[in-house]
């Protein structure tokens, strides 16, 4: 197997093909849910929005989901076959008959992968034990005792210190190596773990930080303001690397920058994209049935859409936002049109061939429902998604697009977060939300900074 | 067909009068007695020309002209001791025959040949043809239920073709492993499938070998016991040619009872109401109006049906027929035993598709030939040729596809036809049917119109073997060869008419008129064609060995020593559109015996395999199997024969020894590592490229090995009051160790499958009881035959995790173990539903009535979940008995079997109907439903909800039965009377095979060896019954 160069290279790629478990929304075809699989989004688990199916979220929430089997449960064993497939290709890479820079960037692509396969599972389950490079044979006496939370994150963070070191910048690679690892992705991947270790969840939460388990769920068990600057230090390193950058375009329409940059499979954003052929799932699964589609797999709740602000920044909670009741989907944050269909959206419709708004209603004097009216199978919420999805061309054409583990709005959004526990709102703290808020379109408005512990 | 095989045996027939020389002429005229009256039937022959003989008359005499120079006659007769009688110098002799109570003639099947039953040291237990022969049923394997003890068969369909029962010798020993015995019929592997196909007309004898010492000689493919077969053989004498012709009937063992539509609607009506609910809102058409009463009346066929699809679709009865032809005979040089046969058997449905140029029915057609040749070219060679085949058609009617939906029988057992839906026939006269996906579609339109497949088995089998004799380097020493090939060769052929294009309507209330149910069809779709290759499998096996038998004064010396190669080339059929090439697969090895016996008094035998096979690796090919049996009749001592004469022998006999089973599943080479290509891949680029991925498959186990079995038995032989009572006992203790297992401990943070390895170990133990009793009563004979066979497995170990609580583990049960929640009764009212224990997800008053199924909370946590699941009973019977009885009176014969097993438990969810609901039927059992107040309460609420729905111990219930099996009446009509029609033999006789069960636990109307699964679509098992005549010339 290891033996032929082809080959070699071909055991890699199905450890790049399970690093989009949180975005694909056909995730069950690479790992199947204990409990129904689904083709919605991580999102259906939480009060954001809904999914077609009554599974994950209905055993979830009727606690018919139990230890032994819920909708993750098969996922620790794919990211340990993951890990030791890992294991395996770097030590028998080495004897490839490949190149020895091949066999050097190879290696800590795995390097990368291998870490980025912990962090999915700390991520789920705290502390868990790192095998290192061992590969077990079956006659192994096979050991499990968890590593502390800290020790998974330091080994996350040092192993991508390390794989940094034999890969190149996203500017150095060739066009047709785009998606394989970049010194970019180590960054932001140790970036993005220091600043969950610096959150009050794992930094000195009480609910986490007595009793035996604690190192196993916490970073520190006392507070320590030092890993918000490990973490500010950690995205400020991703900053510095100059090879990323906001995808802005407020002069075709404003936040076009934050519609555009989800359809463009190769962009200045992207860190860490999970590459998929050119494709129309999001058009196909979460647009309305009129629109040719297989109908709302996911649907926004009213919580979310709730959630967005208004285009002067302001939440529609404020008085002051300028937020009408009667007419509640009028002034909002520009994303929120990008993001949500209701009742009276335009959208693309191929027996027209233009934007057609989409009806969701019921006639009042017949109280018949329209065609994309609140039913199962269409949409239980009265909303539709769109975000990242083309609801200019609808599912009529293939739309490129690949799906982003890490951008780079993570990084400055971090950056800013962490430099705001650490020492307090400076201008460069505001500076990065501004740049976020500008690029979305929406006008800087007052932001106020507070930390999540007293300073 | 028949015209070849009717030449070939017109043939044959010739060869075999050729009349031998005659020589001077010599007349001897005799009489045969028992010492009190005369005997018919009995054989002399002179000695030394094994043509030249007769049979006595009703008065026991006998003529016989001399025409060779021995001057002696032998004479046998079954049941007697065989007698050499002088006749030098006489013209007629009187002879009084021996009755052999102590069974010396007996013969024993052992593994590569036989032996004398008095010196036989196994645990063997066998039956003859002619009682095999008296079971009318298709499938040979089906007629060995209840006579051979330590055999456990379950029969689980009826259908023509495939009605073969599965079965195990002493139960089952491995929870990954068939437990499929090794079936060697002369010297051939059979399958279960071909094994069904033997016709019973040819077979001589069929007996199990289920000790060490028996199936050592088989060594790795001995653990599961051994099944051999002997066909029938030509004895010297006339051809006797044999002619039977019987045409019997088949009917369900057990017919469904259905509930009428008006009682069904009834209780859809209160399953409606306890839900509180209004059922004329939510099923107007049944309930709205006046709507019920045209279905009580059944006044209004049309459109408020009332089918009985069971018998809408089922013929009263169906047909089945076999002719079987068949001659033997032989001289000095020559024997021969030449059979042919025929069945046919039809199928269970009317015959729907009779206009449409094709039988869509059910039905199985089977040929068989035989012809087994003895060539004796010296007195020192013995020459064997048997060449055998079997053709076999099987058709089934392709009813599967329709909407993507089960068969016509999944429908019918899962009650999903119900009697209102629609009628079979619509008003205008065009087939009915339903537009809904909830209500099943019309199975006549499918029985009639959708086309049938059709699945052809042909097998060759060719046996050539040589003996020579080489008394010359050594007297008693013998050397032997034999070739067998063995070949299979299945194919389908199909036409098919895909369901969407089958023209059906359905009535459009709306509209006023008929619709078609597949939109805008208005013509039948046409017939396709199809089928192709399904499998095939040569097997060639090629034995040599060295033969040594000798006594030495008082002792007794035999031997062997065999080299046995086996290849098995398979190819199969992937299911979909590709054939897989099999790769031959070799076993090898020697195989020698070495048995002993002082004056039959003190026996011994060392029985060893050494052989191996290529699914392991080099090193680990060969093992050696060794068993060492011994025995001791006492009935042979000195002080027994003097004291004890109400007995006439005695053996105690044991053995223990190793034996491997080394089936680990097709197309597998498990020391193997293997890399997965075509996995999941990845799409890199600028430009989108995908590439494809490849993983690391489980990983290779290069210690992997057989599973071995440690058997150990204890037997005891008996015969009393002159031979008129026979007693068998065997007990056994087998342990069954490096089962394949997958190993469950181990964390999956091992990151890759894991290989199976040997680890898991299992116990079972039983016993075997057999007693027959032979009477006579004057001129009526009679017997009484019983056994009980008991066979008790328990897993040891299989590396399973630890279990929160001990009722949740399989370690420690019985293979085959099912596990669901306990059934407590039902709840009686509201307040029990609140004050007890149930399950997290049953909300009262949504999903949860009273009157549900209540379920244990085995833990005591306050809710019933996963840890409340215990052991319910094993789905394989512990124990298995029969009992058949006869009587004969003159030329009449009457003989029955009744054949039971006990200790398992069956889903019966399938013949209660689990839930109502629109589209379903109801039985009398649901009836017995719960309602507030009612006594005599035997099913849960309709509406009960969740708890009715989990697996419990109220659907899985004992399966215990008693069923009569078979039964027999003949008459033989009188050699006197048949006479002057130049005829040898003839009779006429009656039997039946599955005639009802005598009882059984189940309280509906499933089979108790019915498939567990609901979903099996399973065919009804079927009685037979049969008339038959038998001629002889």
């Amino acid at each position: 197997m290891f033996s032929d160069s082809a080959q070699t290279m071909q055991f890699l790629n199905n450890s790049y093909a399970f690093t989009g478990q949180d975005l694909v929304h056909y995730r069950y075809n690479y790992i199947t849910s204990g409990v129904g699989n689904d083709l919605a989004c991580m999102e259906d688990l939480t009060t954001h929005s809904v999914s077609f199916y009554s599974d994950p979220q209905a055993s979830f929430i009727t606690a018919a989901s139990t230890t032994k089997n819920h909708h993750s449960k098969n996922y620790y064993g794919v990211f340990y076959k993951r890990i030791r497939a890992l294991n395996l290709f770097m030590r028998k890479v080495k004897d490839a008959p490949l190149t020895e820079g091949t066999k050097i960037k190879t290696a800590a692509e795995a390097r990368f992968l291998r870490a980025f396969y912990y962090a999915q599972l700390v991520r789920y389950w705290g502390g868990v034990k790192i095998v290192g490079d061992t590969l077990y044979n079956i006659t192994d006496d096979v050991k499990v005792v968890r590593n502390t939370f800290k020790e998974c994150i330091d080994y996350i963070a040092e192993e991508c210190d390390k794989a940094m070191l034999d890969l190149p910048n996203a500017s150095e690679q060739l066009p047709s190596e785009y998606g394989h690892i970049t010194k970019g992705m180590c960054a932001a991947l140790k970036a993005r773990m220091l600043l969950h270790a610096a959150s009050p969840l794992y930094n000195g939460n009480p609910i986490v930080t007595s009793g035996a388990l604690a190192p196993l769920v916490a970073y520190s068990t006392t507070y320590d303001a030092n890993l918000w600057k490990k973490a500010a230090d950690a995205c400020k390193a991703v900053m510095d690397m100059n090879q990323y950058s906001l995808y802005e375009d407020n002069v075709t329409r404003p936040g076009h920058g934050f519609w555009k940059v989800f359809l463009i499979r190769k962009n200045s954003e992207y860190i860490y994209p999970y590459m998929i052929a050119n494709n129309t799932f999001f058009e196909t699964y979460r647009f309305p049935v009129s629109r040719n589609a297989a109908g709302g797999y996911s649907n926004p709740s009213q919580n979310l859409v709730e959630a967005f602000g208004m285009a002067n920044g302001k939440s529609i909670a404020d008085p002051a936002s300028g937020y009408n009741a009667a007419k509640p989907y009028e002034g909002r944050d520009p994303r929120f049109y990008y993001s949500i269909i209701y009742n009276g959206s335009l959208v693309y419709s191929s027996s027209t061939k233009k934007m057609e708004p989409v009806d969701i209603y019921k006639t009042a004097s017949t109280g018949v429902l329209t065609y994309d009216g609140v039913q199962s199978y269409r949409t239980k919420t009265g909303y539709y998604a769109r975000k990242m999805a083309n609801d200019s061309t609808g599912t009529s054409a293939s739309q490129q697009r690949v799906l982003p583990i890490i951008r780079y709005a993570e990084m400055i959004l971090g950056y800013a977060e962490a430099l705001n526990e650490f020492s307090g709102p400076t201008s460069d703290v505001y500076n990065h939300v501004i740049a976020i808020r500008r690029r979305a379109g929406i006008q800087p408005g007052l932001i106020i900074c507070t930390a999540s512990k007293p300073v | 067909m028949r015209n070849i095989l009717f030449g070939l045996c017109c043939l044959l027939f010739l060869l075999a009068t050729l009349p031998a020389a005659a020589q001077t002429e010599t007349i001897i005229r005799g009489s045969v007695t028992d010492g009190k009256q005369p005997l018919p039937g009995v054989t002399v022959v002179e000695k030394g020309i094994p043509t030249n003989g007769a049979t006595t008359d009703e008065k026991g005499s006998f003529t016989l002209k001399l025409r060779g120079t021995s001057q002696t006659l032998t004479v046998s007769f079954l049941g007697y001791l065989k007698q050499e009688v002088s006749v030098a110098g006489k013209s007629a002799v009187n002879i009084t025959l021996k009755e052999d109570y102590a069974g010396l003639e007996e013969v024993v099947i052992i593994g590569f040949g036989e032996k004398p039953k008095i010196t036989n040291t196994g645990a063997v237990s066998a039956i003859t043809g002619v009682e095999l022969r008296q079971s009318p049923s298709a499938s040979l394997q089906n007629s060995l239920a209840g006579r051979l003890p330590g055999l456990f068969s379950q029969q689980r369909s009826g259908q023509p073709g495939r009605d073969g029962a599965s079965f195990q010798i002493r139960g089952i020993s491995s929870y990954t492993n068939d437990n499929n015995p090794l079936i060697i019929v002369d010297d051939i592997e059979f399958t279960y499938s071909q094994v069904a196909q033997l016709d019973p007309n040819e077979v001589e004898s069929v007996s199990i070998l289920k000790d060490a010492s028996t199936t050592a000689v088989y060594g790795i493919r001995g653990a599961n016991g051994v099944l051999v077969i002997k066909t029938r053989r030509g004895k010297s004498g006339k051809p006797q040619l044999t002619v039977r012709n019987e045409t019997g009937i088949q009917t369900p063992t057990r017919r469904p009872d259905m509930n009428d539509g008006y009682t069904t609607l009834r209780l859809l009506q209160e399953y409606e109401t306890t839900r509180g609910l209004d059922p004329t809102v939510t099923y107007p058409t049944y309930f709205a109006g006046n709507n019920l009463e045209y279905y009580k009346n059944n006044s209004d066929p049309y459109y408020h049906p009332n089918v009985d699809w069971w018998n809408t679709l089922m013929r009263d009865y169906s047909l089945q027929e076999r002719v079987n032809f068949d001659i033997a005979g032989g001289s000095d040089l020559i024997k021969y035993f030449v059979s042919l046969g025929y069945i046919t058997q039809g199928g269970i449905y009317k015959d729907f598709s009779k206009d449409q140029g094709y039988n869509g029915n059910y039905f199985y057609n089977r040929y068989n030939f035989r012809s087994n040749i003895d060539i004796d070219p010296t007195k020192d060679l013995h020459i064997r040729l048997d060449l055998s085949g079997r053709f076999g058609v099987t058709n089934e009617p392709n009813d599967k596809s329709w909407n993507g939906g089960g068969t016509t029988f999944q429908y019918l057992w899962n009650g999903e036809l119900s009697s209102f839906g629609y009628p079979v026939y619509n008003e205008n006269g065009t087939l009915a049917s339903s537009s809904g996906s909830g209500t099943k579609p019309n199975p006549v339109a499918n029985l009639m119109y959708s086309g049938y497949q059709r699945t052809f088995d042909n097998n060759f089998n060719l046996v050539a073997s040589a003996k020579q004799k080489l008394d010359m380097i050594t007297k008693g020493l013998s050397v032997s060869g034999l070739v067998s090939l063995a070949s299979d060769y299945n194919f389908l052929t199909t036409l098919t008419r895909s369901s969407s294009e089958i023209l059906v309507y359905f009535w459009d209330a709306p509209s006023n008129s008929y619709k078609p149910v597949t939109n805008n069809l208005y013509r039948m779709g046409k017939l396709s064609r199809g089928g192709g290759f399904r499998n095939s499998e040569r097997r060639l096996n090629i034995q040599a060995a060295l033969n040594y038998q000798r006594s030495f004064g008082p002792h007794n010396v035999s031997a062997m020593l065999m080299l046995n190669q086996n290849t098995n080339t398979k190819n199969g059929w992937d299911g979909s559109s590709s054939v897989i090439s099999g790769v031959p697969n070799n076993f090898r090895g020697f195989t020698s015996r070495l048995s002993y016996d002082y004056r039959q008094k003190y026996l011994m035998d060392i029985n060893l395999g050494y052989n191996g096979s290529d699914r392991f690796i080099s090193s680990k090919k060969y093992g050696l199997f060794p068993a060492v049996s011994a025995g001791w009749n006492i009935s042979e001592e000195k002080f027994f024969k003097e004291k004890v004469l109400w007995a006439d022998a005695l053996k105690i006999r044991a053995s223990y020894g190793l034996v491997g089973s080394d089936n680990i599943g097709a197309y597998k080479y498990l020391y193997e590592q293997v890399y997965n290509s075509g996995q999941t891949g990845y799409n890199f680029g600028e430009t989108p490229t995908a590439v494809t991925g490849i993983t690391e498959g489980a990983l290779g186990n290069n210690t992997v090995t057989w599973e071995k079995e440690r058997k150990a038995d204890i037997g005891i032989d008996a015969k009393f009051f002159k031979g008129k009572l026979g007693v068998t006992v065997d007990y056994f203790d087998h342990y069954r160790y490096d089962i394949l297992t997958t190993r469950a401990t181990i964390s999956e943070i091992f990151g890759v499958g894991l290989p199976p390895v040997n680890l898991g170990r299992v116990s079972n133990k039983g016993y075997e009881l057999e007693m027959n009793y032979n009477g006579a009563f004057k001129a009526i004979r009679y017997f009484v035959r019983g056994n009980v066979s008991y066979a008790k497995n328990k897993v040891i170990y299989r590396d399973e995790p630890v279990q929160k609580y001990s009722w949740l583990a399989l370690t420690g049960k019985s293979i085959g173990q099912q596990f669901g929640y306990k059934a407590i009764g039902f709840y009686k009212d509201i307040e029990d539903i609140y004050n007890s224990p149930t399950l997290t997800t049953a909300v009262p008053l949504k999903n949860l009535f009273p009157g549900a199924i209540k379920l244990a909370d085995l833990n005591k946590d306050g809710i019933v979940d996963q840890n409340d699941m215990g052991a319910m009973g094993a789905n394989q019977p512990t124990y298995t008995a029969g009992l058949s009885l006869g009587i004969s009176w003159k030329g009449i014969d009457v003989s029955t079997l009744f054949q039971g097993a006990f200790d398992y438990v069956i889903n019966m969810s399938r013949g209660s109907i689990a839930y109502a609901r629109p589209e379903r039927v109801s039985v009398p059992y649901n009836l017995g439903r719960w309602t507030p107040g009612a006594t005599d309460v035997v099913y849960p609420s309709l509406a009960g909800g969740t708890t009715n729905g989990q697996t419990s111990t109220y659907w899985y219930r004992s399966g215990d039965y008693i069923r009569w099996k078979n039964f027999e009446v003949g008459y033989a009509i009188p050699a006197s009377r048949l006479k002057r029609f130049g005829l040898r033999d003839a009779r006429v006789y009656a039997n039946g095979y599955n005639m009802g069960l005598a009882y059984t636990a189940l309280p509906v109307f499933i089979d108790p060896e019915s498939a567990v699964s609901a979903s099996a679509g399973e065919y009804p098992q079927q009685k037979v019954f049969n008339l038959g005549i038998q001629v002889g010339l």
